[in-house]
């Protein structure tokens, strides 16, 4: 099966290489069979990888040991899923994942652009096919997934035991889906630039593709979190890792695009602001995989070093990079703006602001995770940039950003009048002041913090008041009830409305994040059977610790009782296992999570007689960020899912820049 | 004389409390030192999260240097003699090291400045310029119906 699986790879990249030809052909001799002879090839090039795809998978669930890569990952006693999700464990299947997405998303386009962009599908697809050839040369050449071993072993390796979490089954397609999806945009705007249709109309045929991306990012980044909070065993969810910034940047710099877009639309400004922001965000989720693959930045996600990867890498953001700014430099006179911006006080003038926030964070967050490199390059001096580095800077930028995403949703367009300012942001104002009173006890010993919640107390209010405001306008005017009201103004409204419970979202994470980091408490207590110790309220005894064998582990498991005000509320159980395939102890982390806080309960050690270390954590408000995420995530399929009123808006936007575009 | 003493033995207590709570407050505890330096076992976590046997030595021997007197800038430079720059978790504020921590803020502010130029322009201009339209023909074609609109006007007589 490996042997065939090579072949569909090889015989992919022919294919690939046919629709590059077929489609130059075309557009030179304006030859349609041509065109549509490059579309078949680009079907049978996603038929090809998604055969091998399959054959993979069915490898590893039929425990093929003789090729190389399931023999690595994965062994006869791992259960199903964990088989499964084995075929992004490593790099050579990471790097097969990446490439079936790319010619699924391909052929996803070739349909539903039947119909439509005759004229920027030729080029969208040449794109399409120009990326996946790189990584079908990778798929051949460096990284082979269906190597073959000289012998046949009786078991795998295993999968590593870091990897066996539900979070990370998910995690890795998530964030793939977000960088793969983003190659859309990007071969859209490439296609606009040659074809110099540089209207809205690239814009309005991805919207749903760049949300679907950037909901994927958030997901696969919230996931990450997740399981770093879970599974390394240290209290905390996010490290500031080289790999864990490689995802984040092209977030930030996708949130500043679907802000900054919202003006093309509208005005007709940024244009070439744009073409940027999608140009680097492509090339940064190239480079999030390059900084996981390489191995050229120490991470705890230890996955590869391999340094020819990494220069064809490099070679590759190189070339995008290159080609698309000397496109977007020859067009930049047909890129001018319709419009200029009238005042300081606008909503333009914020927007442009949350995208220097966001860029800037993005800038940030990029240039400490290269500067140990250019520190060895030009000191000879290897140095560390970790989280007290980030924590610094990114404290008061995200501040800011939080108070924009107060300010700009509810801002006028054009020229914002004092009117306009006391009625969306006087109530808002007010409530968060006397909000920010009220906490004052908790965080007078942590500012940021206090500025956090009361920035965080300001967005919800003035996003509440906004929902309160339109329903009741909806009321009067249709005599519908209250509830009814609030529902038929958010379904007819879903894009706005969706952006704001997309913002409430982000209010939440704020607060976990802030609660979480500002008031942390950690105890590490050693106890016997039958002792107990105390941290802030809640008191824990240890019960019994037991060991036993299972398939793949030996579990060391400890009980506690917990109580809190002298009363029993529960039992928490707190693993040290040992995974006899791969020799490696890991711990299991024991954790009990309520609104305010999480006790979060990990066993260090244990001894023979008896006595065990455990590393005890509180989070306060850590569920915030959890529950932020799904708001997030209900508010953007909200937002991609447009309701009929929505979609012919958007359809008479489109016919209004296809006549734009004969003129 | 007696209140005068009382009140001066009263604020003579009241500093002493002072300094023995700012500098309890201020103890260094290991965590203090472990929070600024990296595991160097290579697993990329923090010296005060790690929970690697080499990080759970570091820390005991960081306490065992606090007891024996020495601050912080001492124990921090002891690791940097032994396992090099890299130890610390974020480079240091000055030399070479301090363009790391500078650049951020200036590309920001230097975006900031030219965001605000470029606005504080455009809306000067729109305050003294006939408000820029889009050309799209739209004007030539409004004069070419009012024209005709005029001229038919004229020549409509009942």
């Amino acid at each position: 099966m490996g042997t065939l699986g090579f072949f569909s790879l090889i015989l992919a990249l022919f294919v690939c290489v046919y629709s590059l030809l077929a489609i130059a052909k075309g557009v030179r001799t304006k030859s349609l069979k041509w065109i549509k002879s490059s579309q078949n090839a680009v079907l049978a090039v996603c038929g090809l990888v998604s055969l091998a795809g399959v054959i993979l998978i069915y490898s590893f669930v039929v425990n093929d040991f003789h090729l190389q890569y399931v023999a690595e990952h994965s062994s006869a006693n791992l259960s199903l899923v964990y088989r499964l999700s084995a075929f992004w464990a490593g790099q050579e299947g990471s790097l097969l994942l990446w490439e079936w997405l790319l010619v699924v998303f391909a052929g996803i386009l070739i349909i539903q652009n039947r119909r439509k962009n005759k004229e920027l599908m030729p080029y969208v697809s040449a794109t399409m096919m120009g990326i996946s050839l790189f990584f079908l040369i990778l798929l051949i050449f460096v990284s082979k997934p269906f190597q073959l071993l000289s012998f046949l072993p009786s078991d795998g390796r295993g999968l590593n035991p870091l990897l066996q979490n539900p979070g990370m089954v998910l995690h890795p397609p998530a964030v793939f889906l977000g960088y793969v999806g983003f190659s859309v945009p990007f071969a859209f705007a490439i296609a606009a630039l040659m074809t110099r249709k540089l209207g809205n109309i690239w814009i309005i045929s991805t919207r749903k593709w760049v949300l679907f991306s950037w909901l994927c990012l958030s997901v696969g980044n919230l996931l990450g979190a997740q399981w770093a909070y879970m599974e390394l065993g240290w209290g905390g969810y996010w490290a500031w890792d080289p790999v864990e910034n490689a995802s984040l940047i092209p977030w930030l710099t996708a949130t500043a695009y679907l802000h900054s877009v919202m003006i093309q639309e509208r005005r007709g400004m940024l244009k070439v602001w744009n073409m940027v922001l999608i140009i680097i965000t492509f090339a940064l989720t190239i480079f999030g995989t390059f900084i996981v693959r390489s191995g050229i930045l120490s991470s705890v996600h230890s996955f590869a070093l391999s340094p020819l990867l990494g220069v064809l890498f490099l070679t590759f953001i190189g070339l995008i990079l290159i080609l698309s700014f000397t496109l977007l430099l020859s067009r930049r006179n047909l890129l001018k703006g319709e419009n200029e911006l009238d005042s300081l006080l606008s909503r333009e003038s914020t927007f442009l602001f949350n995208n220097l926030i966001l860029v800037g964070a993005a800038f940030a967050i990029f240039w400490g995770t290269i500067f140990p490199l250019i520190s060895e390059a030009v000191r000879g001096t290897k140095i560390t940039v970790g989280p007290p580095f980030y924590n610094q800077i990114m404290i008061p930028i995200g501040l800011a950003l939080l108070l924009l995403t107060a300010i700009c949703p509810l801002i006028s367009w054009r020229k914002a009048s004092g009117k306009n300012l006391r009625k969306n942001f006087l109530y808002p104002f007010i409530i968060s002041i006397i909000g920010g009173v009220v906490i004052l006890r908790w965080t007078i010993q942590h500012p940021y913090a206090l500025i956090s919640f009361v920035l965080a107390i300001f967005v919800a209010a003035t996003i509440i008041i906004e929902f309160a405001r339109g329903a009741r306008a909806r009321k009067e005017m249709t005599k519908e009830g209250y509830l009814k009201s609030f529902f038929s103004l958010i379904t007819r409204n879903k894009r706005r409305y969706g952006g704001y419970i997309i913002h409430i979202g982000m209010v939440c994470l704020f607060v976990g994040i802030t609660g979480s980091s500002a008031f942390k408490v950690e105890k590490v207590e050693t106890i016997r059977k039958g002792e107990s110790f105390t941290i802030k309220d809640y008191q824990l005894e240890l019960v019994s610790v037991d060991s036993y064998p299972t398939q793949n582990k030996y579990i060391t498991s400890a009980t506690l009782a917990v109580y809190r005000g002298g009363k029993k509320i529960g039992s928490l159980r707190p693993e040290k296992n040992f995974y006899t395939n791969q020799e490696q102890t890991l711990t299991e982390v024991a954790l009990r999570s309520t609104l305010k806080e999480d006790l979060y309960v990990i066993l260090t050690q244990y001894s023979e007689d008896g006595s065990a270390t455990f590393k005890v954590v509180i989070s306060p408000l850590i569920m915030w960020m959890w529950l932020g995420g799904v708001v997030l995530v209900g508010g953007t399929i909200l937002a991609m899912w447009l309701g009929k009123r929505e979609k012919l808006q958007l359809a008479m936007h489109y016919i209004r820049e296809m006549k734009k575009g004969e003129v | 004389m007696r209140s005068k003493r009382i009140v001066t033995f009263i604020l003579l207590f009241f500093l002493l409390s002072l300094f023995i709570f700012v500098n309890l407050a201020l103890a260094l505890t290991v965590d203090d030192v472990a929070s600024e330096l990296i595991c160097p076992c290579g697993c990329g976590k923090m010296l005060d999260v790690c929970e690697m046997e080499s990080a759970r030595e570091m820390r005991v021997l960081i306490e065992e240097m606090i007891d024996e007197g020495q601050d912080k800038d001492q124990i921090i430079n002891y690791f940097i003699n032994q396992y090099g720059e890299k130890v610390l978790a974020a480079p240091g504020k000055k030399g070479f090291n301090l363009i790391a921590w500078v650049a951020p803020f200036l590309v920001m502010g230097l975006g900031a400045g030219i965001i605000w130029l470029a606005i504080a322009k455009w809306a000067l201009r729109g305050k003294f310029e006939e408000p820029k339209r889009k050309n799209t023909g739209q004007g030539q074609r409004d004069k070419k119906y009012t024209d005709k609109l005029k001229k038919e006007l004229e020549e409509f007589k009942f």
